[in-house]
């Protein structure tokens, strides 16, 4: 459970959000989505902790984030971020073990499989399109099997087959138990198969 | 990229090219010896020979192989504790903050050339240095340009104090701020020896960690380590290994770039593997790079950043137009 408590949300100095609450139940898929700048990846940087949030407190699990320690927060969720662009040739089985030394052989084939990344395991990650950095950013945030998965723009460089890819990984791990946050710039795009919306233009604009 | 078996051979064949240019490098300079190579196989054959061969050039060539190594590492440190291809220990501002440390030791008397006293004052200042351009950069872009800008405000007040110390002992300090091989001896490798092994195999140890700041800064957290403290110890390895180079034997341009880069080439960009190529690709070119400067236009001794330059920069633009997958 994920429950945000009256938050307020400044970037760069900006307002975006104020008096925000939501409640995200366990083993769902929830899509933030809002027009440029409404401050979808501002309210999910805040749910990874990586965002201070101004006033009121988003809980992860039952506790606060703002008392949690970053390995702390290291075994609870993991986050994708829009795709990371390298420039030394480590090669993609390389980077999807960096940090996940500890997941078992099944579960990176897996995951491998799922996101159609076998063919380029020992390839530099130099070499690789926006659409397969974006699914090793994913791959990566599955990796470890934790509790909650946030993924920032998850579908923005992918073709159709890879979209309906993530989704179908997405919606195994659901059934799993995973909680699953992410954030979808398409707005008319059919969100039918995620459990909530949360659209950030129905709330009054911050000014 | 190269299996572990292929690697291996590789550093063996550099090791034994390495070894092979060693004894080569004993048997030349820029004053001839009668029958080097007797001299060479019999080091118990006294004369003025064997005092030119054993006595001034091993250890120069043993100072040219340690001080390569560091800046080898070093520099492979730099480029991974930063995330970024264009950092070296002279852009980052520690060579420079190493020349003022020493400068400054040597103008106040608190140390003189070539002792341990040196060393730690040089320290000091790469450590500052580093640190200082490290504090005040956000980004990996800013950490060059606040780093160039920090190496040239050092280095002019290095220029500064040996320019306004009435010291016999500061020309001595401008000459090493070229870089030179020159007074490297055996003095000068014992000092070198311990530091320079001891805190190689710390930071080939520690580098592991680093592979994780490819990942970028905000998933490194997300892991649940602090990037920044992966970093700040990189930087004070960075900085006793520039520190002891730099205190006997100047500052040397291009080779803790270009070293790490051609081993990346190699080897591929893991830090453990990196660390090791790069140590001995330092080591091979800046003993390339002395035997060419003492050897090639007798009786002159030619400045040894220009040789360094020489070799190591069309080397690495060859290298990187051969592999578009290394650097881009």
């Amino acid at each position: 459970m994920i429950k945000i408590k009256n938050i307020s949300l400044a970037f760069d100095n900006r307002a975006v959000l104020s008096d925000f609450s939501a409640e995200i139940a366990t083993g769902t898929i929830t899509a933030i989505t809002g027009r440029n700048g409404a401050g979808k990846s501002t309210l999910l940087a805040a749910i990874a902790g990586d965002q201070t949030v101004a006033g009121g407190e988003i809980i992860l699990l039952d506790r606060a984030i703002s008392s949690l320690t970053i390995s702390e927060l290291a075994t609870i969720r993991s986050v994708a971020t829009q795709s990371h662009s390298y420039w030394m040739a480590y090669t993609t089985a390389e980077i999807l073990t960096l940090g996940n030394e500890q997941v078992s052989g099944d579960r990176f084939n897996e995951i491998v499989r799922k996101l159609e990344l076998e063919d380029f395991l020992d390839q530099s990650v130099t070499t690789l399109s926006g659409g397969q950095l974006q699914r090793i950013e994913i791959a990566r945030a599955f990796m470890r099997e934790l509790p909650i998965i946030l993924l920032d723009e998850p579908f923005a460089s992918q073709d159709l087959a890879s979209i309906t890819r993530v989704k179908e990984l997405l919606v195994s791990e659901k059934s799993k138990g995973v909680t699953i946050v992410l954030v979808d710039h398409a707005r008319d795009e059919n969100l039918n198969w995620c459990d909530q919306v949360i659209d950030l233009d129905l709330r009054p604009h911050v000014q | 990229m190269m299996g572990i078996k292929a690697r291996r051979l590789l550093l063996v064949g550099v090791l034994l090219a390495l070894a092979s240019f060693t004894i080569f490098a004993l048997s030349i300079g820029s004053v001839a010896v009668d029958s080097p190579w007797k001299l060479i196989a019999h080091p118990s054959i006294q004369g003025p020979g064997h005092e030119i061969i054993w006595g001034i050039r091993f250890p120069r060539i043993l100072a040219a192989l340690l001080v390569g190594m560091a800046l080898g590492v070093a520099g492979a440190l730099s480029q991974s504790a930063t995330n970024n291809p264009l950092a070296d220990p002279s852009i980052i501002g520690t060579s420079a903050g190493a020349s003022l440390g020493a400068a400054i030791a040597i103008t106040l008397n608190i140390a003189s050339i070539g002792t341990f006293s040196v060393v730690v004052a040089a320290t000091i200042g790469a450590l500052l240095a580093s640190l200082a351009t490290f504090a005040l950069s956000r980004s990996a872009l800013q950490l060059v340009i606040v780093g160039i800008a920090t190496s040239a405000l050092l280095s002019a007040a290095s220029g500064l104090i040996i320019s306004i110390a009435d010291k016999p002992e500061a020309r001595s300090i401008s000459f090493w701020s070229l870089g030179s091989l020159a007074l490297a001896n055996m003095a000068s490798v014992k000092l070198l020896t311990p530091i320079v092994i001891s805190f190689s195999v710390i930071g080939w140890y520690y580098s592991q960690k680093m592979d994780l700041l490819v990942l970028g800064d905000r998933e490194v957290r997300h892991l649940g380590k602090d990037p920044q403290r992966i970093r700040l110890i990189g930087f004070v390895v960075i900085s006793i290994l520039i520190s002891v180079a730099v205190s006997t034997v100047g500052s040397i341009a291009f080779l803790a770039l270009a070293a790490p880069h051609i081993t990346r080439y190699l080897i591929g960009p893991a830090n453990r593997p990196l660390m090791i190529g790069s140590a001995v690709i330092g080591a091979g070119l800046l003993l390339i790079a002395d035997t060419a400067a003492r050897s090639i236009a007798p009786p002159h001794e030619l400045p040894i950043g220009l040789i360094t330059s020489l070799i190591g920069a069309p080397v690495l633009i060859f290298m990187l137009r051969k592999s578009s997958q290394v650097w881009r």
